[in-house]
């Protein structure tokens, strides 16, 4: 007769007769095993921070090894005689065509202000007034304003 | 829970390979690595007896690597069993027969016997197919009887 094992009754005799034997006592301490565990748990977590740093470290040193060439802005003096002083050759070729015109017209007129102060400006014309109202000047705005 | 049910069970098992230091080393590495998992093992009985073997063998291939570099290396040996009047075998003898049979056979009767693992939960730690596991636990008890019958014959004469 065999069992679940194919073992006869003889061999599960002496496998029962061996199974009475109990193992030596292992001799460990569970708080060994604890203090063993909370060390591992401290080192996996301080392995953590080590792998965040140094690769930070990496990423820094790649960055700085890699950094593109500084850009060196070089006066032109092409620039300065159509009244734009420290502008680059990109900005030169930006500023041509009607917004080129008109940038000139601003700087010219900037520069008369500063020299000259504020009667240098051309005289405005008023905004047009809704439903056929005169139109306000600026003797009307002094006249507003002295009034109250 | 663990550790109390299967730490004894686990030491008996290492010392197949270590001596008694390194099998409890061995067996507190497979504790503190069960305690690291975040997920609990589907078999933890099998999980653990994996460890230890895992373990004590990479103690063991260190232990040789050192011994061929001239190292000493101190290896207590202790009976693997409690000795009891009313045991049917004799601890010391028990020992001594297990330590007679080749080293495959015996860590399966380790496993089977002492470690309370099925046949089919064996063969997935050692890594052998069932009838593999099983030729050898046959072939290890009638080799167990027959040395224990000879070593009764050799006390009785």
């Amino acid at each position: 007769m065999q069992n679940d094992n194919g073992l006869n009754p003889l061999e599960r005799e002496l496998e029962a007769a061996l199974g009475t034997l109990a193992p030596t006592q292992a001799g460990l301490s569970r708080d060994q095993v604890m203090f063993a565990a909370g060390q591992a748990s401290i080192r996996r977590r301080n392995r953590i921070w080590q792998g965040v740093s140094s690769g930070l470290v990496i990423l820094l040193l790649v960055s700085i090894i890699s950094r593109p060439e500084p850009v060196t802005i070089e006066f032109h003096p092409e620039v300065a005689a159509i009244g734009v002083p420290g502008v680059s050759p990109a900005t030169k070729t930006v500023i041509d065509g009607d917004s080129g015109q008109a940038f000139r017209q601003y700087v010219r007129t900037r520069r008369a202000v500063l020299e000259r102060g504020l009667d240098v400006l051309p005289a405005s014309t008023p905004a047009r007034m809704p439903m056929g109202e005169p139109p306000l000047t600026r003797e009307d705005l002094n006249d507003l304003l002295s009034s109250t | 829970m663990w550790y109390d049910s299967y730490s004894d069970r686990l030491m008996l098992y290492a010392r197949n390979w270590l001596g008694e230091d390194g099998a409890r080393d061995a067996v507190q590495g497979a504790f503190v690595r069960l305690m690291g998992l975040s997920l609990a093992p589907r078999d933890a009985q099998a999980w653990l007896f994996r460890t230890v073997r895992n373990e004590a063998i990479t103690r063991l291939r260190r232990q040789e690597r050192h011994r061929r570099h001239g190292r000493k290396i101190a290896t207590r040996q202790i009976c693997w069993f409690e000795s009891h009047p009313e045991d049917l075998i004799d601890a010391r003898t028990a020992h001594e027969v297990l330590m007679t049979l080749p080293e495959n056979q015996r860590e399966v009767v380790l496993l089977r016997i002492w470690g309370q693992l099925s046949l089919k939960q064996i063969a997935r730690i050692v890594g052998r197919p069932l009838t593999t596991v099983h030729s050898r636990y046959k072939a290890a008890l009638a080799a167990i009887k027959e040395r224990m019958q000879q070593s009764c014959r050799t006390t009785t004469d």
